[in-house]
């Protein structure tokens, strides 16, 4: 829930509760007044009558009646009543006072004033209204001025959110917060600002760190390379010192190639690869398919090349190059005995469709580094994932599905 | 031969002096820049050289090579496997750019035919038993009769026969072969692929099979029984 909306509800939720409260309040006051008054005007009217028989009474009827009735004190009492003056009019409110006194031979007079309520309801149900009526524009137009004045105070805050949320390490952006002349979010940007010089000068120190470590394994690499060279040469090895030797070299041969893969990787993070040329990426897949043709012939794979239009993109060539490699070797190293590979290139699009056996693990990890099937001790498991980090820098949107045994990988690019 | 190693890492540099010396070659080594710089004159046939050294870039190994119009064949060897610098070493006036880490056969391929290159202008046939090829016009004969390979063939055939009576590791094959810039994980399928095409040429066209399989680590080419 926003913020603004929670404040809001909040608001008016109170509001409505407060309201209520305080229109009950007031409705009750006014009947009290109201009826205070005319207590008053019939008590008036009563003295009235007993000092002169009602002359110039206009506003109540007082009826006065002897009653057989032995009285000690005087009495009287206010009600409200209801009375029907002939029998086709309607009912009507009155208020009515009762005064009793007694007189001397044991008898008691009895006043009945009564005074039609009629005009004084009107005024409170008038009252009343204006009571609800008014606080509810007044909440309304403080709602809406609070509310504008939030929101043009958190505009600061919510371009915040979409900059951060926007954020890139990889990307050479600063993130360059608004400025805010509240204290707080100015203090929430600078410790964002902050944060964000510290995480890129942390992540630049680990990119150089892992690069040099890269080309520093190289030359330590060369030399047990250049060792196991000399001893494989030997004519007097035993069968077994040979496997040995040669389970050597091919971890060793491992080593150095993931070191190879890793300064790649290194480079492309540090954007090495920026100059960019137009590429006819029909040409680069014939050519690309050309230099495997041996490896194709010999899983007898069957590679149909679809065009459906001319596919133009501006992008560094040696990245194209690499991307397009790994994606055909990953199809021809992960497809079955005379399987297939389909490619289908369209304007902006670029299908590989290949035969092959059932993925084991989610397919989501698909581009994750050193994820690898068993089955293929060779692989390194981390082509898929420089095919990954080559789209990311060049704007081209993978994305990989697999049905029954048909593995397809398709980019997009942008227009 | 005269070769000239310049590498300050002394185990890198015992290894390719043994090397260069069991294929007959004379080979001397420096450790440093200056050394380096002290010593090259017009008799080392060609310097293997690392740029990385403690008191300077290799690169003016180069530089003073051409300034002194010498003919002498120049192999960079170098931990940095970036374009940039592999070009800039090429531009300056070295023959050949080799990425540590890098295999003997490698070196000794690089070498025979940067020999060629220096010294015949590349027109002199290499010739092996019934084989002969003639490196200027790509092309390979067998008892005279010219056979039809592709260039991936080719490569091989030449490597394996600067590389005769070696053992050499399908890796070491596979590095050779790829020769593009980010063209790793060239896979020993594909290795054995071009290996089996290349012996079945041979062998139909009269060639005595050299190919020899070698379990578990790789190939060796020799008539050797």
């Amino acid at each position: 829930m926003k913020l603004l909306t929670k404040t809001g509800l909040n608001f008016i939720s109170a509001s409505i509760f407060f309201f209520f409260i305080g229109s009950l309040g007031g409705y009750y006051f006014i009947r009290y007044a109201v009826n205070k008054m005319f207590n008053n005007e019939l008590l008036e009217a009563q003295q009235m009558v007993e000092a002169n028989g009602g002359a110039g009474l206009s506003y109540a009827d007082v009826h006065v009646d002897t009653l057989n009735l032995r009285l000690d004190t005087k009495q009287y009492a206010f009600t409200d009543t209801v009375m029907q003056y002939g029998a086709d009019s309607n009912y009507e409110f009155y208020r009515m006072l009762r005064y009793r006194r007694p007189i001397n031979n044991g008898q008691t007079v009895q006043y009945t004033v009564i005074r039609s309520t009629a005009p004084s309801d009107l005024m409170v149900m008038k009252f009343t209204l204006m009571l609800a009526v008014f606080p509810v524009i007044f909440f309304l137009i403080l709602y809406l001025v609070n509310r504008a004045s939030i929101k043009y105070s958190l505009s600061v805050f919510y371009d915040t959110i979409s900059k951060l949320r926007s954020f890139d390490v990889n990307k050479d952006n600063r993130l360059d917060l608004m400025t805010s002349d509240i204290d707080e979010f100015e203090q929430l940007n600078e410790v964002f600002n902050a944060m964000e010089r510290k995480i890129k000068e942390d992540y630049e120190r680990l990119k150089e760190y892992t690069e040099n470590t890269s080309h520093e394994l190289q030359t330590p690499l060369a030399i047990i390379n250049a060792r196991l060279d000399e001893l494989i040469q030997a004519d007097n090895l035993h069968e077994e010192q040979v496997k040995n030797l040669a389970g050597l070299i091919e971890t060793t041969n491992r080593l150095s190639k993931i070191n190879q893969a890793l300064i790649f990787l290194a480079k492309l993070d540090n954007r090495v690869f920026s100059e960019a040329e137009e590429l006819d990426f029909i040409a680069l897949v014939q050519k690309e398919l050309n230099n495997l043709d041996v490896l194709i012939a010999d899983k007898q794979l069957a590679v149909k090349v679809e065009s459906k239009g001319g596919l133009q993109v501006t992008m560094n060539t040696s990245l194209a190059h690499t991307l397009i490699q790994n994606l055909l070797k990953n199809a021809i190293r992960h497809n079955v005995q005379g399987g297939y590979i389909h490619i289908v290139i369209e304007e902006y699009q670029l299908r590989i469709s290949n035969s092959g056996v059932t993925l084991k693990h989610a397919p989501e990890k698909m581009f994750s580094r050193f994820r690898k099937s068993s089955q293929h001790p060779q692989s390194l498991g981390i082509g898929l994932s420089i095919v990954k980090r080559i789209c990311d820098i060049s704007d081209i949107a993978i994305s990989y599905k697999h049905k029954d045994n048909e593995h397809i990988i398709q980019l997009l690019f942008n227009k | 031969m005269k070769i000239l190693v310049v590498e300050d890492e002394p185990q890198l540099a015992q290894s390719i002096q043994q090397f260069i010396s069991s294929q007959g070659h004379s080979c001397e080594l420096a450790p440093t820049l200056s050394d380096a710089l002290h010593r090259i004159d017009n008799l080392f046939d060609i310097i293997v050289l690392d740029l990385n050294l403690p008191d300077g870039n290799g690169l003016e190994v180069v530089k003073k090579v051409k300034q002194n119009n010498m003919l002498t064949g120049i192999i960079i060897l170098s931990a940095r496997n970036s374009l940039e610098h592999k070009i800039e070493g090429l531009e300056l006036g070295a023959d050949d750019y080799l990425t540590k880490p890098f295999q003997m056969a490698e070196l000794n391929a690089r070498l025979k035919s940067l020999v060629r290159r220096v010294h015949f202008n590349g027109e002199e046939n290499i010739v092996f038993n019934e084989l002969e090829i003639s490196p200027g016009q790509l092309l390979v004969k067998v008892k005279g009769r010219v056979i039809d390979l592709t260039k991936k063939e080719y490569d091989l055939l030449v490597y394996f026969i600067a590389n005769k009576n070696r053992v050499l590791t399908k890796t070491g094959i596979g590095e050779h072969m790829s020769k593009d810039f980010m063209d790793y994980g060239f896979t020993d399928d594909l290795i054995y692929s071009h290996i089996k095409n290349l012996r079945k040429k041979l062998i139909k066209s009269g060639c005595a099979d050299y190919i020899k399989n070698v379990y578990g680590v790789g190939y060796k080419f020799t008539d050797a029984p």
